[in-house]
């Protein structure tokens, strides 16, 4: 080629590799065996010709491209997302539909996808008088060339600042030697003979920022070089893939862990930021409560690749027990999902564990914030395993002992919480590979009054809880030509106590089983799918009564006068599912199902529950989607126990049936819209009477239905956030001669407006408003002295949740900042939470006889201040 | 009825609820509400409604209330009626069944029958019926026979008593006489009225004519202590208005402030209940609780147990400027099985009495010196 105008253009590799990696864990499907994508790697790399028109105007200009890449790697067609101009454009589309690259795969399988692409124009380099180049000018690019094996001159490796990950399709300059060459997949580069002496080298890529260096060659050989280089941002938004959502699933919404991070007032949480999506109320304060399309927090199941989580949070919504870092991200089904998962009539959160990564190195960090301080630390230790190690602390109690005198306070032990993760990946072979995640987590307060409550126990009257899990899940995934599996094992066992005064006293102590088997066979125009969902849990408890509570008369109960009561209670729950997913045509998929579950031990019952999905996919941006099916939920062990419930009762049901359509006008634009209803029967009741006994019966019958909109940009470009609004209803009827009447839960209208743009200089700003009709309250009318206890009990409105509390609105806003360092980077959040100390109502205060009100507002303005250093 | 599982289950309810969810952070929260303590009587107010013998049995029990602060000049009415199951249903709290009702009048006191409730009880499965409802668990009643006789009933079964106490002149000066009227539903106006109900035990004799252990005696206060030392109901003692330490005075946090008021209660009155029968878990027993009340100042506690009686009162400075001000106070004892007592004493306040000075003090050699300065 003649000495023309240089043109420094660099691919963006690695836009190819990380939406498709994403893609990769979107696509996989918690609870069945989740389909292997490997992503196209670039094999013919075209330079665009720099448009002969602007070379006097010396311009800067970046072309993103969206590249739809065929099943035999060629592109098939090249869009422009982000312009640069008409001649940037033109130039980097011609260039483009001459890459070639490898083929995407999907379990071995060729299949087209869609990348990102950047070309990135800049005038050409000047060499001056001294050698220097300030761009390429009288420079002639030379063909990429390799010093013949054995020898080599320079060689080395691009990383990035900070994160110490390689840079790959980087260019690496030597301007005065008029040689460049660029770095592979794993930031690697070499040189061919070189003149020995000091060298300039210039480093350059689309992602990062140019950087020069000095390198020594010395008699032919230098090895070893690293470069460092910083990224324009260390704000990554990735772009999400556009591979298709599994079989089945009719309104699945996904998060990454990069998004979850970024929304304010959720300090990072992977199972609240579900909260802020269509069809999720809002729960009181900080309570972690996940309350679905009207239905009970309880209703709702939330599963680690398929297995139950006992306790979400520590201390019922403080901060969730589990690190969002080993998550790669979380699926949200309100509804309509799949027959492989069941015993629950609400919605289905499913946290999927982070998959390793080909390129994986040893990389962590340890973080402080208003909670706790902890760390993560995760990297191979063999080509075939990886580990991710992570803990956290609280520290309040420790502030407290420090700050406090003695006596002041009435802790002793002041609230503090801890957990673990512990994730080990094998890759077996090419055709299985294993998880194991053990977990762990821990809740404690202890305080000591200086006298007890009227009535209650000793003079040093203590009340204390604990409470905590431990657990392991093993996963297995296997694949052959036309079929793969995947067995999960999850064992839990979980603890609580409580102690009041020495004077009652709750331990209880439960074993979570979780086993499950998936298969998928076939693909293509049919495609099976079945398993094997079993679910045990053994519940071991002892109370110790309170005197007041004992016997008090003569009874039949051979035990009268006893204040120890022991329960024992096993619930056993198999299931088996079967599916199968119709490709009717390339535009239609139907996907039947049906699920059988027993239930055994101190459950009953047995439902079998038939399911249907649709998707129809009318264009490229227009999805029109259906689902209608039966779900069952069987009563909580407490409500089945001897004692304390009632062991008649059977599962409830519920059938829903949704309809919705996704719409993609733009990359920048999803908008996904989904009407509902749900009819609830055999709901578990408190019985008519009080004294009918306090175990609950299966007779309350139920309405919910609503419409849902989620209008999404995706993390492309400088911004990524979501409007998501929710008109809803639901209403219950707890025994056939009463009035229906709202659900507790039931929030007419709830707006969620999200947002996250990326600055300069790694800034980054989130913000958070939410507007919320109020909870429904039923009106205290009157009130009754217990004259036996000295108290007034208030007597509420004929009118259940007839009225409301007043809406409830909030801003939160966040800001982000890294520091880079050579190895390592420090982040600085701060979270403000209701910025304009917003008083919402969350509940109503009386005084002692009812006749006065006032409401009660829980959390005001709440800073909150996080550090965490990175390498 | 199985009050202890149901409490147990309250119990577990309540307590898991608050401790390891959002209940207890909640406490935490804001509110606008600075509301009068529940021991400050400035309206009518019915403090304890007292028993004779605290459970209907054989013998005919007298009930009576115990209403202070009631409007000068103001006639009470009353209503009161025996009931074996009230209930709150549909915005009201009522009998069950104005049928299952039994009558007691509207005079200041009245009598309550274990044979008046057993005639009420024989039309208990047809009401239940009628209604739709069960009857209740640990109640057998054979529906078969009209003899009230052959009604078997639990000896932990439970009636409530229920009553209406209002100032005439929300009655338009004149008391009704129509009880079933009354309380049907709580009080017209909150104002000059309270509607309540007490629990008391009915207690029939076993087969072999002995009596339950629910046969049990009202507490009996003996006497009040005030600082220490013996108070006499005839007594009026002057005492300082009550100053608060300095804020940053850290060690009088969680002290008894200003004066110490201590109930006395006779030997006899905590009352064995049963027997454990399990190791390490000690019999049960009554558990007495008091409850404070005045037409003025400020009480340290509502309510103080048997293991610590001792409640702490402030005198506040007189209203309008006045120079001294009689205070009332009021202290009802219960014993957690429909027993009560009660008592009454006065004090003068008087902003120019020297603090520190024990209010009964006297020359009397059991009394302490006037010239000491006491806690």
């Amino acid at each position: 080629m003649r000495r023309l105008t240089r043109v420094l253009c660099t691919a963006a590799a690695l836009l190819a590799l990380g939406p498709l990696t994403l893609a990769h864990g979107a696509a996989k499907q918690v609870g069945a065996p989740a389909p292997i994508i490997v992503p196209p790697k670039m094999v013919t790399y075209v330079t665009p010709v720099y448009p002969e028109a602007l070379r006097k105007q010396s311009l800067r200009g970046t072309v993103e491209l969206e590249l739809d890449i065929g099943a035999d790697g060629a592109v098939k067609k090249a869009k422009v997302v982000a312009s640069a101009g008409p001649d940037f454009d033109a130039a980097a589309t011609a260039a483009a539909m001459k890459l070639v690259f490898t083929a995407a795969t999907r379990d071995g399988k060729p299949i087209p996808v869609r990348i990102r692409f950047r070309y990135r124009f800049a005038p050409a380099l000047q060499i001056n008088r001294r050698g220097r180049a300030r761009g390429l000018g009288r420079y002639d690019r030379r063909a990429w060339e390799r010093a013949p094996a054995g020898f080599e001159s320079l060689n080395g490796r691009v990383l990035e600042r900070g994160t110490g990950r390689p840079v790959a399709a980087a260019t690496v300059l030597i301007p005065a030697l008029k040689q460049e060459t660029l770095t592979d997949v794993g930031g690697r580069f070499s040189f061919g003979l070189l003149k020995a002496g000091t060298h300039g080298v210039l480093v350059s890529g689309a992602e990062h920022k140019d950087r020069r260096f000095k390198v020594v060659v010395k008699d032919g050989r230098t090895t070893g070089q690293t470069f460092r280089v910083n990224r324009r941002s260390y704000v990554i938004y990735r772009a999400t893939a556009t591979a298709p959502p599994e079989p089945g699933e009719m309104s699945r919404r996904s998060i990454s862990a990069e998004e979850i991070q970024r929304i304010p007032g959720v300090y990072g949480d992977a199972f609240k930021v579900v909260q802020n999506l269509p069809g999720v109320a809002r729960p009181p304060a900080i309570s972690g409560a996940i309350i679905v399309r009207g239905s009970a927090p309880n209703d709702t199941q939330v599963n680690i690749e398929g297995v139950r989580v006992p306790l979400l949070y520590h201390f019922g919504g403080l901060y969730s027990v589990v690190n969002t870092d080993i998550l790669e991200g979380i699926d949200f089904y309100p509804g309509g999902y799949a027959v492989r998962y069941g015993r629950k009539t609400g919605g289905l959160l499913q946290a999927r564990l982070k998959l390793p990564k080909d390129d994986a190195h040893w990389k962590g960090y340890v973080e402080a914030n208003v909670f706790h301080a902890g760390f993560l630390v995760s990297g191979p230790i063999s080509d075939d395993v990886q580990v991710t190690l992570s803990a956290r602390r609280s520290y309040i109690d420790a502030i407290l002992a420090a700050v406090v005198p003695d006596g002041v306070l009435p802790f002793t032990l002041a609230p503090r919480y801890w957990d673990y993760q512990a994730k080990v990946d094998w890759r077996i072979n090419a055709k299985m590979d294993a998880t194991l995640l053990m977990l762990g987590s821990s809740d404690a307060l202890r305080a000591i009054l200086d006298r007890p409550p009227p009535g209650f126990g000793d003079a040093n009257a203590e009340i204390s809880t604990t409470s905590g899990f431990h657990g392991a899940i093993a996963l297995l995934r296997m694949r052959g030509d036309d079929w793969k599996g995947r067995t999960t094992l999850g064992v839990v066992r979980t603890s609580a106590n409580v102690n009041i005064l020495n004077d009652f006293r709750i331990d209880v102590t439960s074993w979570q089983t979780t086993l499950r088997q998936d298969f998928v066979f076939g693909s293509g125009p049919l495609q099976l799918r079945t398993g094997l969902d079993v679910f045990v849990d053994p519940f071991d408890a002892e109370v110790l009564l309170p005197p007041q509570a004992a016997d008090l008369g003569e009874g039949a109960d051979a035990e009268a006068g006893s204040r120890l009561l022991k329960m024992k209670a096993t619930g056993v729950q198999p299931a088996v599912w079967f599916d199968a997913v119709f490709n009717l045509r390339r535009d239609l998929e139907v996907v039947p199902g049906i699920r059988l579950d027993l239930f055994r031990g101190q459950n009953k019952g047995q439902t079998m529950l038939p399911r249907i999905n649709a998707r129809y996919i009318h264009s490229e941006a227009l999805t029109l989607k259906a689902a209608t099916g039966i779900l069952s939920q069987p009563p909580a062990v407490q409500d089945v126990v001897e004692r304390f419930g009632n062991p008649e009762l059977l599962p409830f049901r519920s059938w829903e049936t949704a309809f919705g359509a996704e719409w993609k006008p733009h990359a920048r634009v999803n908008l996904d819209v989904q009407v509902f209803h749900k009819r609830l029967w055999d709901m578990i009741v408190p019985p008519r009477t009080p004294w009918e006994g306090f175990g609950s019966v299966n007779a309350g019958r139920g309405r919910i239905y609503g419409l849902e909109v989620l209008l999404r940009h995706p993390p492309v470009g400088q911004f990524f956030g979501w409007i998501a609004y929710t008109l809803m209803r639901g209403t219950i009827t707890p025994h056939p001669d009463m009035d229906e009447r709202l659900l507790d839960w039931d929030q007419t209208h709830i707006l969620t407006a999200v947002g996250s743009y990326k600055l300069p200089a790694n800034w980054e700003v989130s913000a958070r408003f939410r507007l919320v009709s109020g909870n429904p309250i039923t009106a205290v009318t009157a009130a009754v002295y217990k004259e036996n206890n000295d108290n007034w009990s208030s007597i509420r409105s004929a009118c259940v949740n007839c009225d409301r509390f007043p809406p409830f609105h909030q801003l939160d806003l966040r800001v982000d900042k890294k520091f880079i360092f050579k190895r390592w980077m420090l982040g600085v959040y701060l979270d403000v939470q209701n910025v304009y100390n917003r008083a919402n109502p969350e509940g109503i205060n009386y005084n002692y006889d009812y006749t006065q009100k006032a409401y009660q507002s829980l959390l005001p303005i709440i800073p909150s201040l996080g550090v965490r250093g990175e390498f | 009825m199985k009050t202890r599982t149901f409490l147990a289950a309250r119990c577990c309810v309540v307590v898991l609820g608050c401790l390891t969810a959002l209940g207890c952070l909640s406490t935490l929260g804001c509110d606008d509400a600075n509301y009068d303590p529940p021991t400050l009587i400035k309206t009518m107010r019915v403090l304890a409604v007292r028993a004779d013998p605290p459970y209907i049995g054989l013998a005919p029990t007298r009930v009576s209330a115990f209403v202070v602060g009631q409007t000068p000049g103001e006639t009470l009415c009353y209503a009161w009626a025996l009931c074996p199951f009230a209930w709150e249903e549909d915005g009201n709290y009522a009998c069950l069944d104005p049928s299952l009702q039994v009558d007691l009048g509207n005079a200041p006191t009245a009598n309550a029958s274990l044979l008046a409730l057993l005639t009420v009880l024989e039309k208990l499965p047809a009401v239940l019926a009628a209604k739709g409802l069960q009857p209740p668990k640990d109640v057998a009643v054979d529906g078969a026979t009209d003899k009230p006789s052959d009604v078997a009933v639990d000896a932990g079964f439970e009636v409530r008593l229920l009553f209406q106490i209002s100032e005439a002149r929300i009655w338009g000066g004149t008391c009704p006489n129509d009880t079933t009227k009354m309380l049907a539903k709580p009080c017209p106006t909150r104002d000059g009225c309270m509607f309540g109900d007490k629990g008391l035990r009915v207690v029939v004799p076993n087969d072999k004519g002995a009596p339950s252990k629910d046969v049990h005696a009202n507490p009996r206060l003996e006497l009040l202590t005030l600082n220490g030392v013996p108070w006499p109901a005839d007594v009026t003692p002057t005492v300082a208005v009550y100053k608060a330490p300095p804020a940053d005075d850290l060690t009088q946090l969680n002290t008894t402030q200003g004066l110490e008021v201590r109930p006395v209660w006779s030997p006899g009155s905590i009352e064995l209940i049963s027997k454990s029968t399990e190791a390490g878990v000690p019999d049960t027993t009554e558990r007495l609780i008091f409850s404070f009340f005045s037409d003025a100042g400020t009480f340290q506690y509502r309510r103080t147990g048997f293991q610590v009686p001792d409640n702490g009162y402030q005198a506040e400075r007189p209203a309008k400027k006045a120079a001294t001000q009689l205070v009332t106070l009021w202290v009802v004892v219960r014993d957690g099985r429909g027993g009560s007592d009660w008592t009454t004493r006065q004090l003068l306040v008087d902003p120019t009495t020297p603090a520190g000075r024990h209010p009964l003090c006297g020359d009397d050699p059991s009394l302490p010196k006037c010239d000491e300065v006491g806690p």
